[in-house]
């Protein structure tokens, strides 16, 4: 296990506003290794990000109060840092980035005078230095003319080139960890695929773990090692990459890929999964997802599911896994 | 696929240039052509995919059909009306027949109405219907979406973005119309939520023989939806044809690389990878010839030159390139 | 049986208006629950609520009230305040404490008036200028940059000396000076709204832009709006008061405060309590109608919302 990165456990993450007590994470647990990509994967509301900023210890509180048995990141309960240790490990090795680079930005000065700025809190580097570092890194991430883009501000640049921009700024002070919540959802196809290729490369070159959060399957299917889907603040099933996508055991997780339109076959319904996402005030008892589920059963409603191993480094947190072929 | 039904929308080379504007007195400096000459037709009961990445033009081309923009140039008959020739008073009498759907389906609802007062609108609008014959018709709209009545006196931030989805429907196909604009009606939804809705349109296609223009950048939903689609890039249709017939044997370069650039679940998927340099250019500068030359892998002499003419590859399949020819 | 069925029936009715109104209830208790953590504007709106009761309920509070209108007791001039007069009396021997209270009733429908007016006005201007755009708009937005340009103040005092110094010139007076304010901050949302999808879809529907500009563009700004006049109550009080100060608005021996410090105003240092006790009342209410409107930007902020 010398190879473990972050492990957490036990997370439970509560909000508390004026509509009630929102119960965001129910118990959640998950182990990364060094230099591997977990997708953190599920639907609007399901508290992927949360979990992220949980970890991170980005929750603000009040209104949200965070509680778990464990964060051990790198050597270091993360629970027991103060803000300020927490704020230099944040910097130093784990890096975020997010769906809307533009706005991580500052507008008023050129990318590379930032991406410098970034370089220089962590390197005791000159400010010439330092700005030569960008440009490298700039080169690394692939962007064009790396001298002449470092002078331009956020808003001349597309999308795409200020989400290089970031991942260049968060990479340069070689973090063991880099958050990565949605950064391509807002670009376009062609795009997401440039940036998922250069990720992909990078991640390798830096051995540096990534904690992949998305909503599209598709992109964790392209990217990600192993895969932890949730539902409703618990993680439901989570396994190696493909295979999640050849042989999904959680109901949950075969009626999701089910609801894909899929690019080969031609339906004309695609099958849907009953009901909606509940309420996080007023969650369902037992396993969260038994109101709509098609295989639920007595137990499903009073017991909380815990993780069951399928196979090797396969978990299901369902008592019904096996009834559904 | 629908042959020997009557054509319901014609568009001949539809052009949209937007004014910019420079300096205190707002003075036309310019234009961008958003929509370049776009041609394309749509049957009764058909639907006809409209994909593009963002910045393409394909949601001006939708807003132009309504007259939401006045076109530049060009010509849109529908059912017979040449609608840019109608009077603002004429066009007003025919937008019962066209309606659309937009992709963000809380900022397409008043915050400020009721579902009731939302949905009952169209027919308050055009003084159609009043008192109990309008509550009635109003709650059996809502059915129809599949929303149960309860949902009269909510607000929409009340609703989930499924239900929000709905109510957007519901009040387009209020007045019972022929024509829907879907401007990515499912973007801004999860996939179990947009299966829901796609499952919806289709239904209500077939029961109110609807004719579609379904506009969206991702491919795998136009591949469900469409009958046939037509492949925009920088304001031009690069490609048009039967959706099969497009996905299977993509003739113009931009629509292989696109296909290519999905991230896809079926991981067995045979494809060339066939990742594109850089991004779209601007519309405010498009580069001469051939739109898509700056990025083509397979870019040649002319087509930095020469804008290519439409070459048909098929029956009802055709592609503008240099080398279809 | 019957009463039963009867109970029942008021039950289910009942439960009825909570479903229809379950938004209205919902918004009511959002709006409660965000006053109270905010000390300030609960003040605010005690404040409010006990000057409304005062002006409501004027002739059974005030000692004498008589003395807001001619009674005088020349035997009583100018007395300290005591037992009796906790506020002390005038210079015609009136008990000050009546006078106020009655100045409260006048005060608020000065207040209420003006800033009715300038929404009246000012608020449909907005949407028309910010929803046409083009030549209207520009026409005015002009308009209301002239009104902007002069000291307000001192274009109140010119209207309402050439219309003529009494209380109703000095509301007209003032309300034309205050309309383009709710002009501006109508036409900025109006601006913004127009470019929502929601109206885009009204347009697609053929809704008339008369529906458009009060069915959707007005309900949508009257979040700022709401905030401004509350705001803009205390301080209409507060203007008023100084155009009868010098002399432009009300006339003895009507109960007005601003009148009240005017004449005073003579009386001072040993009258002391004659110009101070009016004073006061202005400060109060000027700060009440603040703090409810602080309370209220920060309960109608949007940010607060999920």
């Amino acid at each position: 296990m010398g190879d473990l990165l972050l492990r957490v456990k036990d997370l439970y993450t509560h909000f508390y506003t004026f509509e009630g007590t929102v119960k965001a994470l129910d118990g959640i647990s998950l182990e990364l290794k060094r230099a591997e990509t977990l997708g953190l994967v599920g639907e609007t509301g399901c508290g992927k990000s949360v979990t992220a900023l949980s970890i991170l210890g980005l929750i603000p509180c009040p209104p949200g109060k965070v509680e778990a048995a464990e964060i051990w990141f790198d050597g270091v309960d993360l629970l027991k840092l103060d803000k300020e240790e927490m704020r230099a490990i944040r910097g130093k090795k784990i890096a975020m980035i997010f769906q809307e680079p533009a706005t991580a930005l500052n507008p008023v000065f050129p990318v590379g005078e930032q991406t410098a700025e970034i370089i220089r809190i962590h390197k005791q580097v000159s400010k010439r230095e330092g700005m030569q570092k960008a440009v490298e890194m700039f080169h690394l991430v692939g962007i064009p003319d790396p001298d002449r883009v470092s002078k331009k501000y956020p808003h001349e640049l597309s999308g795409g080139m200020n989400q290089r921009v970031m991942i260049a700024a968060k990479l340069s002070s070689n973090p063991a960890l880099l958050v990565a919540d949605e950064p391509t959802t807002a670009l376009d196809v062609t795009v997401q695929a440039q940036i998922l290729q250069l990720m992909k490369g990078l991640v390798q070159r830096f051995r540096t773990a990534v904690i992949f959060i998305t909503h599209d399957l598709g992109v964790v299917a392209e990217i990600c090692d192993r895969v932890a889907v949730m539902y409703a603040g618990v993680i439901v099933e989570s396994s190696k990459t493909r295979v999640l996508f050849e042989n999904p055991r959680h109901p949950y997780t075969r009626s999701l890929l089910q609801a894909i339109p899929k690019l080969v076959e031609r339906i004309d319904r695609l099958p849907v999964i009953s009901g909606t996402v509940p309420s996080l005030i007023n969650p369902p008892s037992g396993c969260r997802f038994h109101p709509r589920c098609s295989l639920a059963d007595s137990p499903c409603k009073v017991e909380k599911p815990s993780p069951t191993s399928v196979e090797a480094e396969h978990w299901v947190s369902c008592f019904r896994y096996d009834q559904g072929d | 696929m629908s042959h020997n039904l009557p054509t319901l929308l014609q568009v001949n080379n539809l052009v949209k240039d937007f004014p910019i504007r420079e300096g205190v007195f707002r003075r036309v400096a310019g234009s961008l052509r958003a929509v370049d000459r776009v041609t394309f037709s749509i049957d009764e009961g058909e639907t006809l995919g409209l994909v593009g990445e963002s910045g393409c033009g394909k949601t001006t081309v939708g807003r132009a059909i309504l007259r939401l923009v006045e076109p530049t140039a060009g010509l849109v008959i529908f059912s017979g009306d040449d609608l840019l020739s109608l009077s603002p008073r004429e066009m007003d009498e025919r937008r019962t027949n066209m309606q659309v759907v937009m992709q963000d389906p809380i900022s397409s609802l008043d915050p400020r109405m009721s579902i009731k007062d939302i949905v009952a609108e169209p027919f308050v609008a055009h003084g159609r219907l009043k008192g109990q014959a309008l509550r009635d018709r109003v709650a059996a709209l809502l059915e129809m979406v599949g929303m149960a009545p309860q949902h009269l006196w909510r607000y929409p931030h009340e609703l989930s973005g499924g239900q929000r989805q709905r109510i957007n429907i519901a009040r387009a196909i209020a007045l019972s119309p022929r024509f829907l604009v879907l401007d990515e009606p499912t973007s801004a939804l999860d996939v179990s939520v947009q299966a829901q809705i796609l499952n919806l349109l289709a239904d209500l296609q077939r029961d109110m023989k609807l004719t579609y223009l379904f506009i969206s950048h991702d491919l795998s939903v136009i591949k469900h939806v469409s009958h046939r689609i037509a492949i925009m890039y920088l304001g031009r249709v690069v490609e048009i044809g039967p959706v099969d017939e497009v996905y299977d044997n993509p003739a113009h370069p931009y629509t292989q690389t696109l296909l290519a650039a999905i991230p896809a679940i079926d991981l067995d998927r045979k494809r060339k990878r066939f990742l594109i340099s850089g991004e779209m250019p601007s519309a405010l500068t498009p580069p001469p010839g051939c739109h898509f030359h700056t990025r083509c892998p397979l870019v040649q002499e002319t087509c930095r030159r020469v804008e290519p003419a439409k070459a048909t590859i098929g029956k009802e399949h055709s592609a503008s390139c240099h080398l279809l020819r | 049986m019957r009463l039963i069925e009867v109970l029942i029936r008021r039950r289910s009715s009942l439960n009825s208006f909570r479903d229809t109104h379950a938004h209205q209830l919902r918004e009511l208790r959002f709006i409660l629950h965000q006053l109270r953590r905010s000390p300030l504007s609960l003040a605010g709106i005690g404040i409010i609520l006990t000057l409304v009761c005062l002006a409501v309920f004027a002739p059974y509070i005030a000692p004498y009230p008589g003395d807001a209108f001619y009674d005088m007791h020349p035997d009583k001039k100018l007395l300290a305040p005591q037992k009796g007069h906790w506020l002390g009396t005038d210079d015609f021997g009136r008990d000050m404490l009546s006078r106020i209270v009655f100045g409260t009733r006048l005060s608020l429908m000065i207040g209420i008036y003006v800033t009715g007016l300038a929404v009246m006005v000012g608020v449909p201007l907005g949407a028309i200028a910010g929803l046409s755009g083009g030549r209207l708009d520009e026409v005015i937005m002009r308009v209301t940059d002239i009104f902007l340009s002069f000291p307000p103040l001192v274009l109140a005092m010119a209207i309402s000396a050439a219309l003529g110094p009494n209380l109703i010139n000095a509301i007209i007076a003032i309300s034309v000076t205050w309309w383009p304010w709710y002009t501006r901050i109508v036409r900025g949302q109006t601006l913004s709204l127009r470019e929502q999808p929601f109206i885009e879809v009204a347009r697609a529907l053929a809704v008339s832009k008369r529906r458009i500009v009060f069915r959707h563009l007005i309900p949508n700004s009257l979040a700022p709006v709401t905030v401004q006049a509350s705001l803009d109550v205390g301080y209409a009080i507060l203007w008023t008061a100084a155009l009868s100060f010098v002399g432009l608005g009300a006339k003895p021996p009507v109960a007005e405060w601003g009148l009240m410090i005017a004449i005073g105003r003579r009386y001072l240092p040993d009258s002391w309590w004659y110009a101070t006790s009016p004073g006061l009342a202005i400060m109060i209410t000027v700060l009440g109608f603040n703090l409810l409107g602080d309370g209220l930007r920060d309960v109608l902020d949007p940010r607060l919302r999920r």
